[in-house]
C-alpha cells in the first residue's frame, strides 16, 4: 500500500516537472526596446561579404539614464547583412538582450534604397512577414543616408525615436506634414501598382525637420515634392486637416488658419474621349495676421479676402496636378481611385492603359469654397 | 436514451450554435471573400446565411417529427438500423475530421501570433485534453461552458472591433454590387466551411424538451452568426482594401493588431484579444467532441458516451499533425469540407426529411408548423 502512494506521489512530482515551464517566457530586462529602425543599401566600404545588400541602424534607449542625466539617452547601432531578418539574427551574435520590437515608432528608408527596386520590395516583404513587427510604426524616406538620422542629437529631448513621431502627429495642426504609417505605405503600393508619396526626412545636427515628401512610381523614387506641395498633396488627397495658407491682398500678408479641409471629387462630364473630373475643396477657418491699424471684421472684406484664398487653393492645387500629370506621370491623387469606386463602368474602359490616360485624357478642376468664420481677438 | 437531467434550454441552443459556428475560420473569412467577390464579398456571406436560415428550417422541422430523439437515433428508425448506425458513424468521422482542423488551424495561428516557441504538439495536446474534460461532462456541461463563454468572449471582441474606426475607409467598399451573378454563385462553395456547425443542431435540438421551440434561437443564432461574419469582412475591407486583405492569411488578426485604444497604456491588444480567441476555439472543439462520443456511443449501443473521449484524442491528435505545412493544411480543407459540409448540413436532413414523410413516420404534426 505504502508504495503505491508513494508510486502516486512520484508520478504527480513528473507531471510537475514536465508540465511546468514557458517556452516563451523573455524577462523584460532581457528585452532591448527597438525604438527607431533605418534602412540603407549597404556601401561598398562596409561591406563583409560580397552578398551583403542592407544597413540596418537601430536605436534603443538607455532605460537607467533617462531618468537622471541630461542629453541624449539612447544608443545607436548597426548591422550589415543580406536581409532584414538575417541582420536581426546578426543582432543575437552581438548583444546579450533579445531585440523587441513590439513599440518601435518609426521606420527610416534611405533614399538609395529606395532607387533601387528589388531591394524595397525585398525589405517591404521582409517586414510585413515578420510577425514581431508592428505595421503601425511611421514611415519616412530619408534623402542621403538613413543612418544619418541616427547621429542626430536632439536638443531637447531625450529620445530620438519619440521626437520624430511626435513631428508626424503635428500632422493634425500643419498640412506640410505627411503621416505614413509603414501599413499604409504597404496598402498604397499595393493599390498603386507601385505608386507611393511618403514624408521626407531631413536631419540636422541636432534636430530634424520634415520637408515635403519623396514620389515613388513602379517601386522607384522619381522625385520630390516641395514643402508647399506637401501641403497642397494633402488637400488633394483629403488628408488634409489643420494648416495655415498665406495670402497677399492689397499689398498685405495675411495668414488664414483652417480647422477642417475636405475634398470631394466630382464627375462633371465624359466628352470627346476625356474626362472631366471637379475637386471641389471647402474649408473653414480663420484669420490669424493682418496690418495693426487696420480693421479686418467686414464682412465684403472678408468674402474678398475668402475669395483670394480660394483663388489660391485652385492654383496651387492645378500647378501640382499638373505636375502629377505631366512630370510624374502617375496618378497618386486619387483620380483612379474615385473613378474605380464611384464610376466602375466608366473605369472599367480605361483601366488597361490608365497611365496614359491620366496624362492625356483627364482633365481637372479644383474648386475652392473658404469660409473665414473668426478673426482672432481684436477687430 | 436521454436520461432526464440531460437536456437545455432553448437558450443554451442558441448559444452551442453560435459558438460552435465561429471558430477558426473567422481569421481568413474576409480574406476569402474578398479573394472571390472583390469589394462584394460580404454579399456571398449573406446569400449562404440566407440559404442556412433554411437549411436549419428543414433540421428543425426533421427533429421536431422525432420529439426527444436525436439523428443518431431516429435516423436508425427513418432509413432501418444498419443504414443508420453507418450515417451516424459518418457523421462522427467528419466531425472527427474537423476537429482535427480546427485544432491545427487555431495552433498555426497561435504560434504564429502568441507562442512563437512553444512546441505544436503541446498546444495541441493542452487544448484538446482541457476539451475532453468538458466532453465527458455531458450534454448540459457542454451547453452551460458555451453559455459561460458567450459573453466573456464577444463583449471584449465588440470594443476592439468598433475601436478600429479610424483605420476604416468604408469607401473602399465601393464598387457595390458589381459582381456577377454566377460568380456569386461559384463562390458560394468556397464560404460553405464558415457556416459548418449548423447539423450539430440534428443532435442537440433532440437534448430539448419541446424542440418546437428550437425555431427562434436557432434562426436567431444563424442571423446573429450572419451579421458577425458581415461586419468583420466589412471591417477588414474597409480597413485595408481589397487588394492588400487578400494578401494577408488572416485579416481579423491583422486587423486586431492594427488597433489601440486611446491612450498610451492599452497599445497593443492583439496578445489580450487572441488569447480570448482561445475559447471560440474550445468551445467549437467541446461541442463537436461531444458529439462524436454520443455518436459513437449509438453506434456502439452503449448507454455513456464517456468513455470514448479519451481515445478520441489520440485520433484528432494524430490527424492533426498530418499536414506538413499550412499551406497543405488549407488545400486539404478546401478539398474536403466544401462536400462534407454540403452533405451533413443540407443533403442530409432533405433526404431524411423526405423520406420521414414518404413513410409517414413520426409523432403527428402540429397545425402551427
Amino acid at each position: 500500500m505504502r508504495t503505491i502512494k508513494r508510486l502516486g506521489a512520484a508520478a504527480v512530482l513528473l507531471c510537475i516537472l514536465l508540465l511546468a515551464g514557458c517556452w516563451d517566457k523573455i524577462e523584460i530586462e532581457d528585452r532591448l526596446f527597438v525604438l527607431s529602425i533605418g534602412v540603407d543599401s549597404v556601401e561598398l566600404t562596409e561591406q563583409q561579404a560580397s552578398e551583403d545588400k542592407y544597413t540596418l541602424s537601430f536605436v534603443s534607449p538607455v532605460v537607467d539614464q533617462i531618468k537622471e542625466e541630461p542629453g541624449p539617452a539612447f544608443h545607436t547601432y548597426k548591422t550589415v547583412d543580406n536581409s532584414i531578418i538575417m541582420s536581426l539574427s546578426q543582432l543575437l551574435e552581438r548583444f546579450s538582450k533579445k531585440q523587441f520590437f513590439g513599440h518601435t515608432r518609426n521606420i527610416f528608408f534611405g533614399e538609395d534604397i529606395m532607387k533601387d527596386e528589388k531591394l524595397l520590395k525585398e525589405i517591404l516583404d521582409g517586414i510585413s512577414r515578420y510577425h514581431e513587427f508592428h505595421n503601425s510604426m511611421y514611415a519616412y524616406i530619408v534623402p542621403g543616408r538613413a543612418e544619418e538620422v541616427f547621429k542626430v542629437k536632439p536638443m531637447y529631448d531625450k529620445l530620438l525615436a519619440p521626437y520624430i513621431a511626435g513631428i508626424i502627429e503635428n500632422s493634425d495642426y500643419t498640412s506640410k506634414v505627411i503621416k505614413l504609417t509603414l501599413s499604409d505605405m504597404i496598402i498604397m503600393l499595393e493599390n498603386q501598382k507601385g505608386g507611393l508619396v511618403i514624408p521626407k526626412l531631413v536631419p540636422g545636427k541636432e534636430e530634424v525637420k520634415i520637408n515635403g515628401a519623396g514620389v515613388l512610381k513602379d517601386y522607384k523614387l522619381i522625385g520630390y515634392l516641395g514643402d508647399q506641395e506637401t501641403s497642397v498633396y494633402n488637400w488633394l488627397t483629403n488628408n488634409a486637416r489643420g494648416g495655415d495658407i498665406a495670402v497677399e491682398y492689397k499689398d498685405i500678408s495675411m495668414v488664414f488658419r483652417h480647422f477642417t479641409f475636405n475634398r470631394k471629387i466630382q464627375l462633371s462630364k465624359v466628352e470627346d474621349g476625356n474626362i472631366y473630373l471637379n475637386y471641389n475643396m471647402e474649408t473653414e477657418g480663420s484669420i490669424e495676421e493682418y496690418m495693426m491699424g487696420k480693421e479686418i471684421l467686414d464682412n465684403a472684406l472678408l468674402k474678398e479676402i475668402s475669395r483670394e484664398v480660394e483663388k489660391r487653393i485652385e492654383n496651387e492645387g492645378e500647378k501640382l496636378i499638373k505636375k502629377f500629370q505631366q512630370e510624374f506621370k502617375t496618378d497618386l491623387i486619387g483620380a483612379r481611385d474615385y473613378l474605380s469606386k464611384y464610376h466602375p463602368k466608366l473605369y472599367k474602359a480605361i483601366e488597361k492603359d490608365y497611365e496614359k490616360f491620366f496624362t492625356d485624357s483627364i482633365v481637372i478642376e479644383v474648386t475652392a469654397n473658404v469660409n473665414i468664420r473668426r478673426v482672432g481677438l481684436i477687430k | 436514451m436521454i436520461r432526464n437531467n440531460d437536456t437545455i434550454s432553448p437558450y443554451q441552443l442558441a448559444m452551442i450554435t453560435i459558438m460552435t459556428i465561429i471558430s477558426i475560420e473567422v481569421f481568413s473569412l474576409a480574406a476569402e471573400a474578398a479573394d472571390e467577390l472583390g469589394t462584394d464579398g460580404w454579399l456571398a456571406i449573406v446569400i449562404l446565411g440566407i440559404i442556412n436560415i433554411f437549411a436549419a428550417l428543414v433540421i428543425i422541422r426533421l427533429n421536431s417529427i422525432f420529439p426527444g430523439k436525436t439523428i443518431a437515433e431516429y435516423s436508425q428508425i427513418i432509413i432501418g438500423t444498419i443504414p443508420g448506425k453507418v450515417l451516424t458513424a459518418l457523421f462522427a468521422v467528419y466531425l472527427i475530421i474537423v476537429t482535427a482542423y480546427v485544432t491545427r488551424v487555431f495552433t498555426e495561428v497561435a504560434k504564429m501570433f502568441l507562442l512563437f516557441r512553444t512546441p505544436t504538439e503541446v498546444i495541441m495536446l493542452s487544448l484538446v485534453l482541457v476539451c475532453t474534460y468538458t466532453a465527458r461532462g455531458g450534454v448540459e456541461c457542454v451547453a452551460r461552458i458555451n453559455e459561460l463563454i458567450f459573453p466573456i468572449l464577444f463583449i471584449p471582441f465588440f470594443i476592439v472591433l468598433i475601436f478600429g474606426y479610424p483605420i476604416m475607409d468604408f469607401s473602399n467598399l465601393r464598387p457595390i454590387l458589381q459582381a456577377p451573378p454566377d460568380k456569386i454563385l461559384a463562390s458560394i462553395p468556397r464560404m460553405i466551411f464558415s457556416f459548418g456547425g449548423i447539423e450539430l443542431a440534428l443532435y442537440y435540438i433532440g437534448f430539448m424538451k419541446e424542440p418546437g421551440k428550437a425555431y427562434k434561437p436557432l434562426i436567431i443564432s444563424v442571423i446573429f452568426i450572419l451579421l458577425f461574419f458581415v461586419m468583420i469582412t466589412v471591417f477588414c475591407i474597409a480597413a485595408f482594401g481589397v487588394k492588400t486583405v487578400t494578401k494577408i492569411i488572416w485579416p481579423l488578426a491583422a486587423y486586431i493588431r492594427a488597433v489601440s485604444l486611446p491612450g498610451v497604456f492599452l497599445e497593443r491588444l492583439d496578445g489580450v484579444i487572441l488569447s480570448l480567441w482561445v475559447l471560440t476555439v474550445f468551445t467549437t472543439i467541446v461541442s463537436v467532441l461531444f458529439i462524436v462520443s454520443y455518436s459513437i456511443s449509438k453506434v456502439a449501443g452503449t448507454k455513456e458516451q464517456k468513455q470514448y473521449v479519451l481515445p478520441l484524442v489520440m485520433i484528432i491528435y494524430y490527424l492533426a499533425l498530418q499536414p506538413e505545412s499550412l499551406a497543405e493544411l488549407y488545400e486539404w480543407g478546401n478539398l474536403i469540407f466544401p462536400y462534407a459540409v454540403a452533405a451533413f448540413m443540407y443533403v442530409v436532413p432533405v433526404v431524411l426529411l423526405l423520406t420521414a414523410k414518404l413513410r409517414k413516420l413520426g409523432v403527428k404534426q402540429n397545425e402551427n408548423n
